[in-house]
């Protein structure tokens, strides 16, 4: 694809999300719309790790949850403004990241796998036990939305599904734009070379562990970001929806959309808030079409929407330059 | 420059090294000869810091380098080019080069991928191209030149004949004479004795985690035992 054509369709792509809140006319679809930009910080954060050094981590919800409940609770015991409670509540996450990660980053494959979907299991016993603190499974209510700012004489609010939309949309929009930097940074290389031999990286002098932990790190960070952002969104915690079903949405997002690219992860986050809605036809039936498809996608998409898209796209690009290539004239 | 003494290893219940001594002296090239499981491997990452020693020591020009971290050992200028040429497939011919760098800060990488280019003019052409869609002895040259990124003092080439036709085995052959002849320091673990032994200064002969020969390329050629053993006349 062209420089000026790539730059065209992210212009329109922008302008469409912008003007996505006066375009649609059913509230539910903006609830769902801001769900699945919040799910895309999630998605962005799980690719750093998965798709880019390879490593599944089964732990996004539990990180997720952390930065939700750090926000809810700064907020609303610690009476701390909610921008700021906001702010904090992926460092919180990031923290327990780094902690967490340091250890478990040493095994492997399938290991660390199970390493991380042991700390989301943790994570979300401790939440439901502890109840003085978060409320256990009653959850917390009265999660305030953030307050509404002052830009030059422009009142911004967010107590609306509209201003919230367009916060969480900066956040999509800042953590894909932070993947951007990572992938064709130094880091990112290292990351993707660590996906196809970390043995070598290691050979090569490059201290492999380090720029894991840093890809698992800044995962923990978006994905305090997601739950922060969700938490001040819905208005109530409680921690049923940050179990591991969750963090297998965040992966079945970045293997859906395509793993280890910047778009897929957004495509991927889109499908997995709206496609069980959809499926809402199906009834009874909907969380086994769900599982179908998934299955389907997985066989005949093993790459992911993204990639396969673009490869198309790539070919219909070289098929219409051929046929529009001026034929050398047949007459002599 | 390497001096290993009494090295014990192994994996798990199962040791493979029981007690190996050799040394690798500045801009030699010493060769580790050995049929399959003679310990020849696990001996090289040792070395490297990729598995740790069970009991003796190693030196590199004069520092103990059996507890230091493999990334460390690579910045202190020991790089090992693996066995089975492990590129990485999925990033460009020029991104493998530049991983072979990647630890090093200085302002002359441009010049240094201009001269392995020159050294390996197969590669140039492929620079953009996906490394895992080269064939096995441009993979080989990649990986050659990948390890030389860094700027080894001491260049560890394991099996770097592995899977490869013969023809391609000669140019492989060459092109580690070249990198001897430029002063690099090699130590080199072969299968294909006769060929390790024709470019090796001195070798020891392994077998089942003991050295159980050792003495100049030469000499042991013409070995009965070896001749016999490793190089099938």
């Amino acid at each position: 694809m062209s420089r000026a054509l790539r730059v065209g369709i992210g212009a329109a792509v922008a302008l469409a999300a912008l003007a996505l809140p006066h375009a649609l006319t059913v509230p539910y679809f903006l609830h769902l719309t801001i769900l699945a930009c919040i799910w895309t910080v999630l998605a962005q954060g799980q690719n750093l790790v998965q798709g880019f050094s390879g490593y599944v981590s089964i732990a996004a919800g539990g990180f997720m949850a952390i930065g939700a409940y750090a926000s809810a609770l700064l907020s609303v015991k610690g009476g701390w403004p909610v921008w700021t409670s906001m702010a904090l509540a992926p460092f919180v996450a990031a923290a327990l990241a780094l902690v967490v990660g340091y250890p478990s980053l040493r095994v492997k494959g399938h290991y660390f796998a199970i390493v991380t979907l042991a700390y989301n299991l943790v994570i979300v016993t401790v939440l439901n036990n502890y109840e003085s603190f978060t409320g256990g499974e009653a959850g917390m209510p009265n999660i305030q939305r953030p307050a509404a700012l002052v830009l030059g004489g422009l009142q911004l609010s967010f107590a609306g599904r509209e201003g919230y939309y367009y916060l969480v949309l900066l956040a999509a929009a800042a953590a894909t734009a932070g993947g951007a930097l990572v992938l064709h940074s130094r880091v990112g290389r290292v990351l993707i070379a660590i996906r196809q031999n970390e043995m070598v990286v290691d050979a090569l002098g490059v201290a492999a562990w380090r720029y894991k932990l840093f890809a698992f790190v800044a995962s923990g960070f978006l994905a305090g970001l997601a739950g922060a952002l969700y938490a001040h969104f819905i208005g109530f915690l409680n921690p049923e929806p940050f179990g591991t079903d969750q963090s297998m949405n965040a992966i079945l997002a970045v293997t859906l959309g395509g793993s280890g690219t910047l778009l897929g992860p957004i495509v991927g986050a889109f499908l997995v808030v709206t496609l069980p809605e959809y499926l809402r036809v199906a009834d009874t039936y909907r969380l086994v079409v769900y599982g179908l498809l998934l299955v389907l996608a997985t066989i005949f998409m093993p790459r992911g929407i993204v990639p396969m898209v673009s490869r198309g796209f790539r070919g219909m690009a070289t098929r219409l330059a051929a046929a529009l290539r001026p034929r050398p004239d047949p007459t002599p | 420059m390497l001096t290993v003494r009494e090295l014990r290893a192994g994996y798990g219940n199962v040791d493979v090294l029981h007690g190996i001594s050799f040394d690798v002296r500045p801009a030699e090239c010493v060769a580790l000869v050995g049929a399959n499981g003679a310990g020849k491997s696990t001996a090289l990452r040792c070395v490297c810091g990729l598995v740790r020693a069970r009991a003796g020591s190693i030196e590199f020009e004069g520092a103990r380098i059996d507890h230091v971290p493999g990334h460390r050992i690579v910045r202190r200028g020991i790089t090992m080019c693996p066995e089975g040429r492990q590129v990485f497939a999925d990033m460009s011919v020029l991104e493998n080069l530049r991983m072979g760098g990647h630890m090093r800060r200085d302002r002359d990488q441009r010049r240094d991928l201009e001269a392995l280019f020159d050294m390996f003019p197969a590669l140039r052409p492929r620079a953009r191209q996906r490394a895992g869609t080269l064939s096995g002895g441009e993979q080989e040259m990649l990986a050659i030149a990948r390890a030389l990124m860094s700027r080894p003092k001491l260049c560890i080439f394991d099996e770097p004949s592995l899977g490869l036709a013969p023809k391609i085995v000669d140019e492989v052959e060459r092109t580690l004479a070249r990198i001897k002849a430029n002063g690099t320091t090699v130590l080199l673990v072969e299968q294909n004795a006769s060929m390790a032994l024709r470019l090796a200064d001195r070798a020891y002969v392994l077998e089942a985690g003991n050295i159980v020969l050792e003495g100049s390329g030469q000499e042991l050629q013409t070995h009965p035992e070896v001749s016999k053993a490793y190089l099938g006349y």
